[in-house]
């Protein structure tokens, strides 16, 4: 009896051998070999998610489809660095971006390329990207050791960039330039841009307070003036700023300021042309930003 | 022709508080003959059509700020006097000096700020003592710390807010000293709103310990290499000259030096890093600045409360030696001035005037319309929403005075009122069929 039992178990067992006891039913199983009806490819990665990792990528203020060509950026900040990672013959990509996204709160700032995918290097702000640029570049920029460069870097971060807060966010240039640049871009909804909007205005106006009781078109415009005149007179016959070789980051801070201000496609063009006019005469300035026009950005020459 | 130069009041034996007016005298006193000119110690602003000082009286013009004053004296006055008249020549050398003064306004400025009204320690034992000298009772209580919250946000950048009174009463919360009496009320004092930076105390347990531990300390080194970033570019220029622009007399741009050297140098506060960096590592610039006082002033001592008694025509100058044409201010009505300075204060922010802007003319008619809703638009939704809310809480507020029975949303079928009735008895569906 057992062994008869047994024998019949085993030959039971046989068959069960290929097939365990957790093994799924033939009826489900091909019900299931049916599935799955339709495979989806793969998801996209989201549109924000950074595509070449294997690329230096400088986020700056720029519309998305300019950004893909490589244009200079419309603020001056992001210009400037955008110049000068262009004179260190970097190569990098630039991504259209706004300064929620960078961890110091401001653009520009950059991604160096990542060799391993798990370990991304920690973003390089603004203010260390010249070191950086000089550790990672074959073809470091010098600086020149002029006594006065800090003086006209000067007249550059304070007196230009005044004028050029008011001309962009308070003038009459405030709807066609400001506003297709910084603010439509950044929403569709209609109160969301006028809010934006008002603490541009509020923010260039407090920054412009800080220096004087009462803002004065004028005032700003001449001072302005003057400094685009000492810096015409420090540039000379020179090829580029305090007889350097090479384009630096003082030429990179004044291409910055006289590309855009020359530059007549900006936004919706210029209305307010005073500070635009004060550059224009200045032949030397001028020329200077189209030299470096030519030779780093010749596609949009 | 008489040249009238309001400035704030004279402090620290100096001229004046504020670094350009001080610059602006000693222009003038250099180089303006002393009866062509007199000098008003003021506090109201209001005069000045840019808010500021120093502000110069010709006739009917009114000229502000130190580069505007120099400038319409060498339009105006060229022939009897013009300090820069040896720089003309050299366009190189003029450019510099816009460069250089550019420079000066834009990192002396930031140091002066924070050397006398950041650092609460020098803030209240010097600044605003100097401050009571030369202000009248009530702007006492406007003026300092108005120009303490622009000083604030001019160095908002350089993150030294830590030698801020609030910074500080954050250490002795975690310090040895926690849990008496004075860390209780400097608790309170930060609970009662003196704003702090949002730092929480955990963060602070590593410092206040040790010798470096104090704000003051851990801030050093940071207010060391300030100090240098401005002094070494002047030193580098000065060189082994007797002034910025070599010669042997001082040009324009020696006088704005002076102006905020001599504020960092002679000032007499608790913590004087400003003064011993020049001290031990500038020598060159503490004795130029010394120099300067000599040639420029000749050295005098401006006492405050002499400057006041002069300036509330209580004494005249010549009376009391003085070297520079101190004169009285001409008398204006207490009052509106009180009024201002309780308007100023005690009014919310929001109340008060917006900032002023002059746009001038910009030489093109043309415009581009925003695509932003206009201010119509937004006014017309306002008034309409408004409106909206205002019926119908007067709707609500009517009903609930003389309330109707029954639902308010079935009153239009008041008429038909009765025959709600048997709708709630359980019959409702046949006799509202019957009824219609």
């Amino acid at each position: 009896m057992t062994a008869e039992t047994s024998g019949r178990d085993d030959s039971r067992a046989r068959p069960a051998s290929s097939r365990s006891l957790f093994a799924v039913p033939t009826p489900i199983k091909q019900l299931f070999d049916r599935f799955p009806l339709l495979t989806y490819a793969a998801n996209e990665l989201p549109l924000r998610a950074p595509r070449n990792r294997n690329a230096h990528t400088l986020y700056v203020f720029a519309a998305e489809d300019e950004a893909v060509a490589g244009a200079p950026s419309f603020n001056p900040a992001c210009l400037k660095w955008q110049a000068y990672l262009k004179f260190s013959s970097i190569d990098f990509q630039i991504a259209s971006s706004n300064n929620h996204a960078s961890p110091s709160g401001s653009l520009p700032f950059l991604l160096p390329a990542s060799t391993e995918a798990s370990k991304p290097p920690p973003p390089v702000p603004s203010a260390k990207l010249q070191r950086w640029a000089m550790n990672n570049s074959t073809a470091a920029v010098e600086e020149p050791g002029d006594l006065r460069y800090e003086a006209y870097l000067s007249l550059l971060d304070h007196r230009i960039r005044r004028a050029w807060l008011y001309s962009l966010y308070l003038s009459s240039n405030s709807t066609a330039l400001a506003e297709p640049l910084y603010i439509l871009p950044t929403s569709t909804n209609p109160f969301v841009r006028l809010t934006i909007g008002q603490e541009l205005r509020r923010a260039a106006e407090n920054e412009l307070l800080k220096f004087s009781a009462i803002i004065d078109a004028g005032e700003l415009y001449k001072q302005a003036e003057e400094a685009f005149a000492a810096l015409e007179t420090a540039l000379g016959d020179n090829r580029w700023f305090f007889g350097a070789e090479k384009p630096g980051l003082f030429d990179a801070s004044v291409f910055s300021y006289t590309h855009l201000l020359m530059d007549e496609d900006l936004g919706k063009g210029w209305v307010d042309t005073r500070l635009r006019d004060a550059l224009l005469s200045r032949r030397s300035l001028t020329s200077h930003r189209d030299r470096i026009l030519a030779s780093y950005f010749p596609e949009h020459a | 022709m008489v040249l009238k130069l309001h400035v704030w009041g004279p402090t620290f034996g100096l001229p004046s508080i504020d670094p350009s007016c001080i610059a602006t005298v000693a222009y003038f006193h250099r180089f303006v003959p002393r009866d062509q000119w007199t000098l008003v110690a003021d506090h109201d602003t209001a005069l000045s059509p840019q808010g500021e000082f120093p502000l110069l009286f010709d006739a009917d013009e009114k000229i502000t700020g130190f580069t505007n004053v120099v400038s319409y004296l060498r339009d105006r006055y060229a022939h009897t006097h013009d300090l820069d008249e040896n720089l003309t020549p050299q366009q190189q050398q003029r450019t510099d000096q816009i460069a250089l003064t550019s420079f000066l306004e834009s990192s002396a400025g930031p140091l002066v700020d924070l050397y006398l009204y950041i650092s609460s320690e020098n803030y209240n034992n010097t600044t605003t003592a100097a401050y009571t000298a030369i202000l009248p009772w009530f702007a006492n209580y406007t003026i300092p710390p108005k120009r303490r919250d622009l000083a604030r946000s001019r160095t908002a950048h350089l993150g030294l807010s830590s030698l801020d009174v609030a910074e500080a009463s954050e250490d002795t919360q975690s310090g040895p000293g926690r849990g008496t009496a004075s860390s209780e009320y400097e608790a309170a004092k930060r609970a009662a709103g003196i704003p702090t930076d949002g730092r929480t105390p955990a963060l602070n347990m590593g410092r206040g310990k040790g010798l470096l531990g104090s704000p003051i300390y851990t801030a050093r080194f940071k207010l060391d290499a300030l100090s240098s970033q401005l002094l070494q570019p002047l030193a580098d220029q000065l060189g082994n000259k007797k002034y910025m622009f070599g010669g042997d007399k001082p040009s324009g741009l020696d006088c704005l030096a002076f102006g905020y050297l001599a504020l960092l140098r002679y000032a007499p506060v608790p913590q004087a890093w400003v003064r011993e960096t020049m001290e031990t590592k500038f020598p060159k610039i503490h004795s130029y600045v010394g120099r300067l006082r000599e040639e420029l002033l000749y050295n005098e001592d401006v006492g405050a409360a002499d400057v006041w008694s002069i300036a509330t025509g209580k004494a005249v100058a010549s009376d009391l030696g003085m070297q520079l044409p101190w004169a009285s201010r001409s008398p204006r009505a207490t009052l509106p001035q009180v009024l201002g300075a309780v308007h100023d204060s005690v009014l919310p922010h929001a109340l008060q005037r917006d900032p002023i802007v002059r746009h001038g003319t910009s030489g093109s008619s043309k415009s581009q319309p925003s695509v932003l809703p206009s201010p119509f638009a937004i006014n017309t939704l306002v008034t309409v929403t408004s409106a909206v809310a205002v019926g119908l809480t007067a709707l609500a507020i009517h009903y609930r005075r003389s309330p109707r029975d029954g639902a308010l949303i079935f009153w239009a079928l008041r008429p038909l009122q009765p025959v709600f009735e048997p709708v709630f008895e359980g019959f409702g569906v046949d006799s509202f069929l019957k009824q219609l």
